[in-house]
């Protein structure tokens, strides 16, 4: 076995002239087929991992003030305060908050902070004090913001674990600033931790996240919040929607509100995302298919035009199963040769950055499942011409023209 | 050596029955060197598959050393003519993307336990009979005809068979490359011992061998 896949390695190296396209082909395929497998792990290794929030009987009310800026004034902030309250009266509402980003929407804030000498991107949303509670956040160390807080020369801060691991290892952050702040700026200061808040949604990379308290007494260093969440009671229905809509409108008349469930927002976004996604995929799997089918010519062919060098082998005592691994075996190696012109060139990704987008496990794995789909494929489409090659009879293949 | 008794080959289709080959008893014994002659078509090629287990008789029985081989597997089959027959064709059947010494190798991938340089010293010894030690290197077609056909001799003795059959080894090649061929085939033949069965139209050549079987629309005629 081991004498035969070195001899068919020299028998493929020196057709290389010959095998050149369909090595070529089978790369492409095999970089397309790693494009599609990274993205589908990816996917997948985000979608297991915990949201770190609840969306059921959320909803979001957008609120358009048909104002300029985000610094409130303090009549503004007396306005959100007043929708807040008459929210709040309604019976199908259990809690209520205000926040600058919701779930699953495409706006957010973010920015990039030196922590403990690190340079690190995270997202960042300003919230009420009952944010925690509308979006069921698990908090995992110190606490959550409360009316204390009020009166602090430093903003009360949350993190996420994902943040306090890359900000401060295994030190606690508690009672912390989370960076050093500019001059003029208040200092953000870490009161707790919480397990996440994956604001994009299930698929997208989780990210660092920190949650800055609004202090709706301190107008001057607050941005005002576009959004309300409405945390619903069980079984309130769609129609609720109106009365939401006229009470928040006899409150404050001159703002509009738009209603979107946040069930609702997660589908339209998981959507967007899987729409291009699986179209990515019939593409590719398109191309796989071409690949396949060409193959299957491809070997083929060869076999027949290699009849009588089937028959040389079968005459020097090479057995239907030494005939079936010999057809068989050149495309594999044939396969292995593109593949690793592919893995060379895989690569060379995390050199631009590609490890920045995604774990390495998923790196590694995509490439490991890319390279057996491909090596399926090759078997697959090898063996019905490799099963024909064997069963050539001897005297047969040494007379074929 | 080996023994063809009432061998007969017919081939089939759905309208036609071609009798290739019709009661052929044929023994051939170790060391000695025959000729197979006969008209286009009339089986002698058949008959050199018969002994080179190519394929199978549609009656009679075949035996190596005396032992019958009709109950054996494809497997067993293959290994009896890998150890025991060696195979000279007319038009070389040499692989063409591979090396010369790589191509004498061919019979001794089937075979288990040689290692690589194993394999490469018999390779080299069998290319130093035939007098090509200086074109281990090249590629077939960088060969003559005769040349080629040297290469096929060592493909076919590397693997030491004590049975050596050829199919109008000398078809393709002028008068003096023939002589050589023939040359090789003799001195293998004497000094080594091997059992030799040749296919020829050449009388002249046929002469050269110990006795000439006779082939005439799949009979044997003498």
């Amino acid at each position: 076995m081991i004498a035969t896949t070195a001899h068919l390695f020299k028998l493929v190296w020196n057709r290389k002239r010959s095998n050149a396209l369909i090595m070529l082909e089978l790369f492409i395929a095999f970089l397309a087929l790693y494009g599609v497998t990274a993205l589908s792990l990816f996917f997948w290794s985000n979608y297991n991992k915990p949201l770190g929030f609840s969306y059921a009987n959320v909803w979001q009310v957008e609120i358009d003030r048909k104002e300029q800026g985000d610094k409130p004034s303090a009549e503004q902030t007396e306005r959100l305060r007043r929708l807040i309250r008459s929210a709040q009266t309604l019976s199908e509402v259990e809690n209520v908050t205000a926040s600058f980003t919701v779930p699953f929407s495409n706006s957010g804030k973010g920015g990039n902070y030196t922590i403990n000498g690190k340079q690190l991107r995270m997202d960042i949303n300003e919230v009420t004090d009952s944010f925690k509670d509308v979006m069921n956040l698990q908090l995992t160390n110190g606490r959550w913001f409360n009316p204390s807080d009020d009166g602090q020369n430093w903003i009360p801060v949350i993190i996420n674990e994902r943040l306090c691991a890359a900000g401060f290892g295994s030190e606690s952050p508690l009672g912390k600033p989370l960076y050093k702040p500019e001059p003029g700026e208040k200092e953000r200061r870490v009161v707790g931790v919480i397990t996440d808040f994956r604001k994009n949604g299930e698929l997208p990379r989780p990210s660092l996240f920190m949650a800055e308290r609004i202090n709706m007494n301190d107008t001057a260093s607050f941005h005002v919040p576009h959004n309300l969440m409405l945390k619903l009671r069980s079984g309130t229905t769609a129609a609720f929607e109106e009365t939401l809509v006229k009470t928040l409108q006899a409150t404050v008349k001159d703002w509009s509100y738009r209603i979107t469930p946040l069930q609702e927002s997660h589908d339209s976004t998981l959507k967007n995302v899987m729409i291009p996604f699986v179209l990515l995929g019939l593409v590719v799997g398109f191309l796989l298919l071409m690949v396949a089918l060409g193959l299957v010519g491809i070997v083929w062919q060869s076999v027949t035009r290699r009849t009588r060098e089937i028959g040389v082998r079968r005459a020097f005592g090479a057995t239907y199963g030494d005939v079936h691994f010999f057809v068989l075996g050149e495309l594999l190696i044939i396969t292995t040769f593109a593949l690793i012109a592919g893995v060379v060139l895989l690569l060379q990704l995390p050199l631009v950055g590609f490890l920045d987008l995604v774990d390495a496990s998923v790196y590694a794995a995509s490439m490991v499942l890319a390279m057996s789909i491909m090596y399926g494929i090759t078997a697959l489409c090898g063996l019905y011409p490799s099963m024909l090659a064997s069963r050539i009879q001897p005297s047969e293949a040494l007379r074929y023209e | 050596m080996i023994q063809l008794e009432h061998i007969e080959k017919v081939y089939r289709t759905d309208s036609l029955e071609t009798v290739a080959l019709s009661n052929i008893n044929v023994a051939v014994q170790q060391g000695e060197f025959v000729s197979i002659m006969g008209p286009s078509g009339s089986g002698k090629s058949t008959l050199l598959n018969m002994l080179g287990l190519l394929d199978e008789p549609t009656a009679g029985t075949i035996a190596l050393h005396g032992k019958p081989l009709q109950s054996f597997r494809d497997k067993e089959l293959a290994q009896v003519r890998n150890r025991e027959i060696g195979f000279i064709f007319q038009s070389f059947h040499l692989i063409s993307d591979l090396r010369v010494v790589d191509n004498v190798e061919i019979p001794l991938l089937y075979r288990k336990g040689l290692s690589g340089s194993e394999r490469r010293k018999l390779a080299l010894e069998a290319l130093d009979a035939v007098g090509l030690t200086s074109r281990t290197k090249h590629f077939p077609t960088q060969l003559s005809g005769g040349q080629q056909q040297r290469v096929a001799i060592a493909r076919a003795i590397v693997g030491k068979p004590s049975l050596l059959l050829a199919d109008e080894p000398t078809g393709n090649l002028d008068s003096a490359m023939s002589e050589e061929i023939m040359s090789i085939l003799h001195e293998l033949n004497q000094k080594r011992g091997t059992t030799i069965a040749m296919v020829t139209h050449d009388e002249r050549l046929a002469t050269q061998t110990d006795r000439t079987i006779r082939i005439f629309d799949g009979r044997q005629v003498q």
